[in-house]
């Protein structure tokens, strides 16, 4: 592979080999000596005050160290609303809640001592649905909800259930409405649904006898969680490390902070000894978070012509026990609620909202799935109203690069994107226009399609940083503090090194492939929303320029010739004006030996930062200038509507993004499926399921159903448009979440192109797609019945 | 019927592992009220460590050699209580006993097809198991035995209800038995966001002798089976009236369940849905 082709390649993940050979070390594999087994007891109410724990029995397990409870720990947890607990304190509010954590020198001797820990529980009222969360006289999840810190721009409302609200005000919306001659006014929803990674959480915790606190932990952003920990321990920072392998799947539920500050106080409670905790599949989908319930109340008003109006949306996010995170998320939703349109007069109301169901974080996506959900399919049904197609009704909405300016104020830059060129992409692929013939007249072919951008959610000074080294040999160590989750991150930034360099891909490695620790990775905000590439990637770019520089220094004593004249590719630094007078880079790795043994110089070691440049907070208005980049994207999808069963099948679907600059095509193309198919899955399966006493009734991979390969028998298409971005690494913008927003919208939209039945609520299995067809259109039910029936006459029994 | 566990160990156990089938039954008359028979432990281990079990003895198969038994001798086929389910996935199987062969294809995935076995996934008795239903439209017995003696006795009432058998605690199954016929068969099965249907129907039609078995299973606690006598089946009249008469018969005499997986309305249409598509299947065949 010569450097300078390689972007824009199909390159494998450089973990690859590590992972097909099983030799990868996740943070399971990790064991430390003396390490010490936690297990933890928890709530079987949604919502009671504890009255009293015993353990005594607990206690005389043989190899139980300690049991702990809420009240050993009065610390408060959380990224932007301090509202969690690190074992519950006074009250149980969720079915799941830790209540009490059993710590043993091995995994038997816990989980006997968690049955003998006896907890008296008084019940109280649960508040499960979230609109009764709202009425006046609903019982509090949170009666302290005034105590709890936050962020700057969340504030949670005492006395109620709201974790945050959130604004976006622009026109006149009601003004808007009346001007409309076309309105659209509907109820949408989402369902909870789970990461289901393939890795569940799990976490070392050592408290050290100095004092010092060391976690190793399966997390996206060590940063954060070390920032987390220190913010919530009352610790300084420097007297804790975050190590983070290799994670076996993220997207959002290892965001932030887990369950770290719970097992490094359980390790000072034991003595100073390491504890692990690893959840089962059932306590992760129980005892920690999932992604909200959504509920959106949308109005719309669009002109004749399919101009869009007005928008006045309410969106009510169901945050569950803990909205740590998810009143971020809400706030997202609310301010991105326009999607890819300029909307003159627009009104959104984002609520997050607690109850006695399982807490919530975020998730692939961060409010955008949610925000979506309605709005393409509004314009779906508006199109099919004012007898226009899906195609142009999206076009002449669409926000312009260099003329529009979003809800927020903020402006469309110029070279964001071809969000025109995208649509008319996705339409070509999937052939939107073209009518198929369904195999059977009991089946409907339908297309739909969906628009989507987003930018990531962070706070205006999200910033980045990166480590470049030359070895004596010429290869060169990258480091930046992107972890690394099967995203692709580091073989991008592997790439970005090579070509600049101009030295083979082997010769380069990026040191967290194989983990990241805040005592030895250089800083990165997060590696969330999508950001890894484009912010790790400046900062690299600064970091070899800057090591680049220190190469150039002493090359210009040793060739005698000016600093500017000098280049470095290939492997080499060159004069420019005399390019035979050149040295291998190596040469300058520890600084430069001269022939008499002399020396200049040292080793070279590039440093390079970044942070968002013009970011601002929003104000009440929700307005502000709050993104680095905005990747449009759409999907399509041609489905099959079984009318006897409701069962979808996807014929073919297409994934088109406008990213910038392909850096790894493999990777890109990864991404596209494999978001495709994570949202088929929130689309069609997945549903966490509760009991009217607030217990999940589906906690396993059997019936809370994520698709198998089986389930992934049909083409995926995808196309990359290249429109660069001038202050991304080559022009190139995020693609990690984009790839599962438009899915569901975009099934929905060919059920309802096919059949004309509205589809308002996920997922859309066959009972529910069938429950939808017969009420909404019984007719096409028994003509395809009977359709199905006659059939049979061709058939005779012999 | 959440499934879910908390726990990563196993109950304590003894594990034992007799080399013929004389030393298993003397464990089973010496251990049986505390013990359980493992092949593959798809189900024992997963009801282990849910903790719905706790056996003091797992008596392993896995070491006696006529229990991996297929046999056909034309006529009847017989396989042994630790042959695997993927072991089962052959041609001689789909010729012989086209409804098994399609049910076997459809019980999870071919990873624990090469664990499973046909006995076990009927012994766990859950009511959305795909051998029972298949079984039972094949006319198949069971061949139990216990210290001492042996008996054979038909499928049809062996489950009793969700988790219950009719089998002594001193008894085992040897080997399944079904006879052989000429037949054509089909077995549907419908998943709606689970790994379990919500309604499967296993149709053996044995259409020398003129007779069929159709069993609607997943839609209540114990399959329901139909045979042409129950609905007045005339092979010699049409199709459709013939359906209009099984349709009538389901209206009046099944009645699904609601729970997690489906309502019982739904069920009630994915069952004549699956009933038709099979009798579809099946009845279109060229007999050769």
């Amino acid at each position: 592979m010569t450097s300078n082709s390689i972007l824009g390649e199909k390159i494998p993940q450089v973990d690859s080999w590590l992972k097909v050979t099983g030799t990868l070390r996740y943070n399971f594999d990790i064991s430390l000596p003396d390490m010490l087994f936690a297990k933890l007891v928890t709530s079987k109410y949604a919502h009671a005050k504890i009255k009293s724990i015993d353990f005594e029995d607990a206690l005389k397990v043989p190899g139980v160290v300690a049991v702990a409870t809420g009240k050993d720990f009065p610390y408060r947890l959380g990224i932007y609303v301090s509202d969690r607990d690190v074992l519950a304190i006074d009250k149980v509010r969720w079915v799941g809640h830790p209540v009490a954590a059993v710590i043993a020198t091995d995994i038997g001797a816990a989980e006997e001592a968690v049955e003998k820990v006896v907890v008296d529980y008084e019940p109280l009222e649960p508040v499960l649905d979230i609109e009764k969360a709202l009425e006046n006289d609903s019982p509090l999840v949170h009666e302290h909800l005034g105590e709890y810190s936050s962020f700057p721009g969340f504030k949670p409302i005492p006395g109620t259930n709201i974790a945050n609200e959130f604004k976006l005000i622009k026109g006149n919306v009601d003004e808007g409405l009346q001007q409309s001659s076309l309105i659209i006014e509907d109820t949408f929803k989402m369902p909870q649904i789970s990461h289901a990674t393939m890795e569940v959480q799990n976490t070392i915790g050592y408290w050290r006898p100095d004092g010092t606190v060391e976690v190793w932990s399966s997390v996206q952003s060590p940063y954060a969680t070390r920032f987390l920990l220190s913010k919530s321990l009352g610790m300084p920072l420097n007297k804790i490390v975050v190590h983070a392998p290799p994670i076996g799947g993220g997207f959002g539920l290892k965001a932030g902070l887990g369950w770290e500050a719970l097992v490094a106080l359980l390790s000072r409670k034991a003595g100073n000894k390491p504890v692990k905790l690893t959840l089962s599949r059932a306590e992760q989908m129980i005892a920690a978070p999932s992604r909200d319930l959504f509920l959106a109340k949308v109005k719309a008003g669009f002109s004749k012509e399919g101009k869009f109006l007005a928008y006045k949306a309410e969106f009510f996010m169901d945050a569950g026990a803990y909205a740590d995170y998810t009143v971020n998320v809400s706030r997202t939703s609310g301010y991105s609620a326009e999607g890819a349109y300029e909307i003159e007069n627009v009104n959104v109301r984002s609520l997050a909202v607690y109850t006695n169901k399982i807490p919530t974080t975020a998730m692939r996506g961060f409010g955008h799935p949610e925000n979506h959900w309605p709005l393409e399919q509004i314009l779906d049904r508006a199109a099919h109203e004012l007898k226009m197609d899906p195609v142009s009704i999206r076009r002449i909405n669409l926000l312009k690069p260099g003329k529009s300016f979003r809800a927020t104020g903020e402006r469309v830059r110029e070279d964001e994107g071809d969000p025109e060129g995208v649509l008319k992409t996705a339409a070509e692929l999937i052939q939107i226009e073209k009518v198929e013939e369904s195999s059977a007249p009991w089946l409907v072919r339908g297309k739909g399609l969906s628009m989507l951008v987003k930018a990531p959610s962070q706070p205006s000074n999200a910033a980045a940083s990166a480590i470049v080294k030359l070895n004596e040999d010429g290869t060169i160590d990258v480091i930046t503090g992107t972890g690394s989750m099967g995203q692709g991150t580091p073989t991008g930034l592997a790439m970005i090194a090579a070509k600049e360099f101009g030295v083979p891909l082997e010769n380069v490695k990026v040191v967290q492939t194989e983990g990241v620790d805040t005592d030895r990775n250089a800083y990165t905000w997060q590696t969330v929303g999508s950001r890894g590439l484009f912010s790790d990637g400046i900062a690299l770019l600064r970091a070899v320029d800057d090591a680049k520089d220190q190469i150039r220094t002493m090359a210009s004593v040793v060739f005698k010739v000016p600093k500017d004249d000098l280049e470095i590719s290939d492997g080499y630094v060159f004069s420019k004006s005399h390019p035979w007078v050149k040295k291998e880079l190596k040469e300058f790795a520890n600084g430069y030996t001269f022939d008499d043994g002399t020396c200049i110089g040292g080793p070279v070691i590039g440093r390079g930062s970044y942070a968002p440049v013009l970011n601002t907070f929003l104000d009440e208005n929700g307005h502000g200038s709050n993104t680095v980049f905005h990747t449009f994207g759409a999907t399509a999808v041609e489905a099959e509507i079984n009318l006897i069963t409701g069962e979808i099948k996807i014929i073919k679907a297409v994934q088109v993004f406008d990213i910038g600059k392909i850096i790894n095509l493999m990777g890109l193309i990864a991404q596209a499926d494999g978001g495709f198919i994570m949202g088929l899955g929130s689309a069609l399966f997945e549903e966490i399921k509760f009991d009217d006493s607030g217990w999940v009734l589906n906690p396993n991979l059997t019936h809370y159903y994520i698709p198998r390969i089986t389930d992934i028998n049909f083409e995926i298409k995808e196309k990359f448009l290249e429109t660069p971005q001038k202050d991304g690494p080559f022009g190139a913008r995020g693609i990690g979440e984009h790839v599962m927003i438009g899915v569901a919208p975009a099934i929905a939209n060919a059920v309802y192109n096919a059949t004309g039945v509205k589809i308002n609520e996920l997922p859309m299995n066959a009972e529910n797609i069938w429950r939808q067809i017969t009420s909404q259109k019984p007719e096409l039910f028994y003509k395809a019945f009977q359709n199905f029936e006659g059939s049979l006459k061709e058939v005779t029994a012999k | 019927m959440s499934f879910g566990s908390a726990y990563f160990t196993l109950p304590k156990f003894k594990y034992i592992k007799p080399r013929s089938v004389d030393e298993l039954l003397n464990y089973l008359s010496e251990y049986g009220s505390n013990a359980k028979i493992m092949s593959g432990g798809v189900g024992v281990i997963a009801f282990m460590k849910e903790r719905l079990i706790s056996p003091d003895y797992i008596i392993s198969l896995s070491d006696i050699p006529e229990l991996k038994k297929v046999k056909n001798d034309g006529e009847t086929f017989e396989i042994g209580a630790n042959v695997h389910l993927s072991e089962l996935e052959y041609e001689l199987v789909r010729k012989t006993v086209p409804t098994l062969f399609k049910a076997v294809k459809n019980i999870a995935d071919p990873t624990i097809r090469n664990m499973g076995t046909l006995v076990g996934d009927l012994a766990e008795a859950i009511p959305w198991a795909d051998a029972y239903p298949a079984l039972l439209s094949l006319d198949a017995s069971l061949e139990v035995m216990k210290k001492g003696s042996s008996k054979k006795v038909p499928v049809n009432g062996f489950v009793e209800g969700l988790g219950q058998i009719n089998l002594k605690e001193d008894e085992f199954i040897s080997k399944i038995i079904i006879p052989v016929r000429k037949m054509r068969g089909t077995y549907l099965k419908f998943a709606n966001s689970s790994e379990y249907g919500l309604a499967t129907v296993a149709l053996t039609y044995l259409y020398e002798e003129e007779r069929f078995n159709l069993v609607l299973g997943s839609i209540t606690e114990k399959p329901i089976v139909i045979n042409n006598a129950d609905v007045n089946w005339d092979f010699k009249s049409d199709l459709s009236k013939n359906i209009e008469k099984l349709n009538a018969y389901i209206d009046s005499n099944v009645n699904p369940v609601d729970d997690l997986l489906s309502s019982s309305k739904f069920r009630k249409n994915i069952i004549k849905y699956l009933t038709l598509r099979a009798i579809k299947e099946v009845f279109s065949y060229e007999r050769n």
